[in-house]
């Protein structure tokens, strides 16, 4: 009977069928052929968004759509460069630098990977870098971004598990510049083998100068992070409060942002929203009916069944999830395994906030994971460049990303620490 | 029609930042907090979805697998397309149809703080199913008139 759920959402979902409806019709199919009500989905849909967590992801959306509006990347990308720029493969450290940077603004790998990718990739190519060596440094910085606050997908598994949101934001701060730091030194080695060209010191003057530049975007990240950590604001009203100085840094302080430019954010904004809810509405009608049959369960006992070494059993939840995130988007992964596995977690000693973490890592970096990474393929019709080439140029900052998991995956301080520190 | 909905779902979007906003300032600035924010600012965003949703299906932006859908034809991709869109509608139908009772059973109550009818709120999964409907079936129209 519930096999009849899961195929025919795999079916589906290889049809192409985004994975939202693919949800949903699987549900409806497996409700024609129990004795359910149709009257569950619109249901469990509405129960399924009336949130009020979920609000600060219009909000989250919305300022950092405003951000770049108001020309953000630009100055963060010439920040990095001025503090970078001198040493070896400085274009390439000043990429990694702005994803980091970037990823406390949009909370999304995608977003990061186009509207850097965009800039960076260009101007590496001028300035001699191999092409498929730009787009690898771009797609795979890129997934700093969910992992630094604020990050969707860390609010997506606050909502389904009950976590604190920013008891997640903040234990995210670790992982997320151990990344940076390992693809930095990465990018630094290999440039230094291959000679790519280093720029001349930014003068100090100068220097301050873009660092004023970027001065406010920055802000915006320590306003939201400290706001939700010293009790000033919820997550939700943080993330409006973000949309509230990310109008007023834009009309007032860069003058890039225009009034008239704003019906069409917010809506662009809404949008994105929209098909977001509608697969957090439907997985929720996936997920109870899995509840029904007790799915999780079931899972759990069969995963604690083959083995209850913690070690190996996160090994294997690392495997499965990596693979699972190359292929399937980073929040709609999340819905449907998170609070699954978070049982098996839990019942070998795993902390819920450590666990949310190593999901997390694992999903992001499954989307620069080949052959089906969607940032790869991002940077790929950036830099006009194959596939193949970006994937095998990505292999090196590949290994150091799931060396950091790694890390992250046995060594439960890295994600503890800091939530610990300020919370209890 | 389309410019009406896009504005529902903007002017959506702004009530809920202005109500959030109230409920910050107020907890900071003002001797008393309204208790009727949060819900304002949930049945607001409810319904800015639900407007939107529809709109999201004429921009694409729900995300799906393409691996194997990106190996089709061209033609065969427009029909496969047709297909997808179909199943849409299905699913989005059956919502539209029996969202229609759960209102129905819903109209008993009023919501906890602002005490409107939660037949109004639950009428937004009318309203998603509808335009969901509506716009898959727009693109599906689209589609045909592309292929001759």
């Amino acid at each position: 009977m519930i096999l009849i759920l899961f195929i025919v959402f795999l079916l589906l979902l290889l049809l192409g069928i985004p994975i939202a409806f693919s949800l949903g019709l699987s549900a409806f199919v497996y409700i024609l052929f129990s004795d359910l009500p149709l009257i569950v989905i619109p249901q469990k849909m509405y129960a399924g968004i009336d949130v009020f967590v979920l609000l600060s992801i219009p909000g989250f959306i919305l300022a950092g759509n405003l951000m770049n509006a108001s020309g953000i990347t630009g100055r963060i990308i010439a920040f990095c460069n001025a503090i970078l720029g001198h040493i070896r493969g400085g274009l390439g450290l000043a990429n990694v630098g702005a994803s980091m940077l970037f990823g406390g603004i949009s909370g999304t790998a995608i977003a990061d990977t186009a509207s850097i990718g965009s800039v960076m990739i260009p101007a590496m190519e001028k300035e001699g870098y191999d092409t498929a060596f730009s787009c690898a440094v771009t797609a795979t910085s890129s997934t700093i971004g969910p992992i630094i606050p604020p990050s969707l997908p860390m609010i997506i598994a606050a909502t389904l598990t009950g976590l604190s949101v920013g008891k997640l934001f903040i234990a995210g701060v670790i992982p997320g510049l151990l990344l940076g730091m390992g693809l930095m030194l990465v990018t630094y080695i290999i440039s230094v083998k291959r000679k790519y060209p280093k720029n001349k010191r930014v003068p100090f003057f100068a220097m301050a100068k873009s660092f004023y530049q970027a001065f406010w975007a920055i802000m915006m990240t320590l306003l939201i992070l400290f706001g939700i950590i010293g009790g000033v604001f919820t997550p939700t009203e943080a993330s409006i409060v973000a949309v509230v100085y990310a109008i007023v840094i834009g009309l007032l302080v860069y003058r890039e942002l225009k009034v008239g430019m704003l019906p069409k954010i917010i809506l662009e904004s809404a949008k994105m929203t929209a098909s977001l809810m509608v697969l957090v509405g439907f997985a929720n009608l996936f997920a109870w009916i899995m509840t029904v049959e007790e799915i999780p369960q079931l899972i759990a006992e069969s995963l604690l069944g083959i083995t209850e070494n913690k070690f190996l059993l996160l090994l294997m939840i690392n495997i499965l999830l990596l693979f699972v995130g190359a292929f399937m988007e980073t929040i709609a992964a999340l819905l449907i395994l998170f609070p699954v596995l978070l049982g098996v977690a839990l019942h070998v000693g795993v902390d819920p906030i450590q666990f949310a973490m190593i999901m997390v890592m694992n999903l992001v970096i499954g989307l620069t994971t080949p052959p089906v990474g969607v940032c790869l393929f991002v940077t790929s019709s950036i830099g006009k460049i194959s596939l193949e080439k970006i994937s095998k140029a990505g292999l090196p900052f590949l290994l150091v990303s799931l060396l950091v998991l790694l890390l992250v995956t046995y060594v439960p301080e890295i994600s503890l620490f800091l939530p610990g520190l300020f919370y209890d | 029609m389309k410019k009406t909905i896009e504005w529902a779902v903007i002017i959506s979007f702004i009530l809920m930042i202005v109500t959030v906003v109230i409920q910050v300032v107020a907890r900071y600035a003002l001797p008393w907090s309204p208790h009727w924010t949060e819900e304002l600012a949930r049945f607001c965003f409810i319904y800015m979805v639900s407007l939107g949703a529809g709109l999201a299906v004429q921009d694409r932006s729900y995300v799906n697998v393409s691996s194997i859908l990106d190996r089709f034809p061209p033609k065969g991709k427009l029909w496969m397309d047709n297909l997808i869109l179909s199943a849409i509608i299905l699913l989005m139908g059956t919502m539209f149809i029996y969202s229609i009772p759960l209102v129905k059973i819903v109209t008993l109550q009023n919501s906890a703080s602002l005490k409107i009818n939660m037949g109004f709120i639950y009428f937004s999964m009318t309203c998603m199913g509808f335009l969901v409907m509506l716009y898959a079936a727009l693109e599906i129209f689209l589609n045909l008139k592309k292929s001759p």
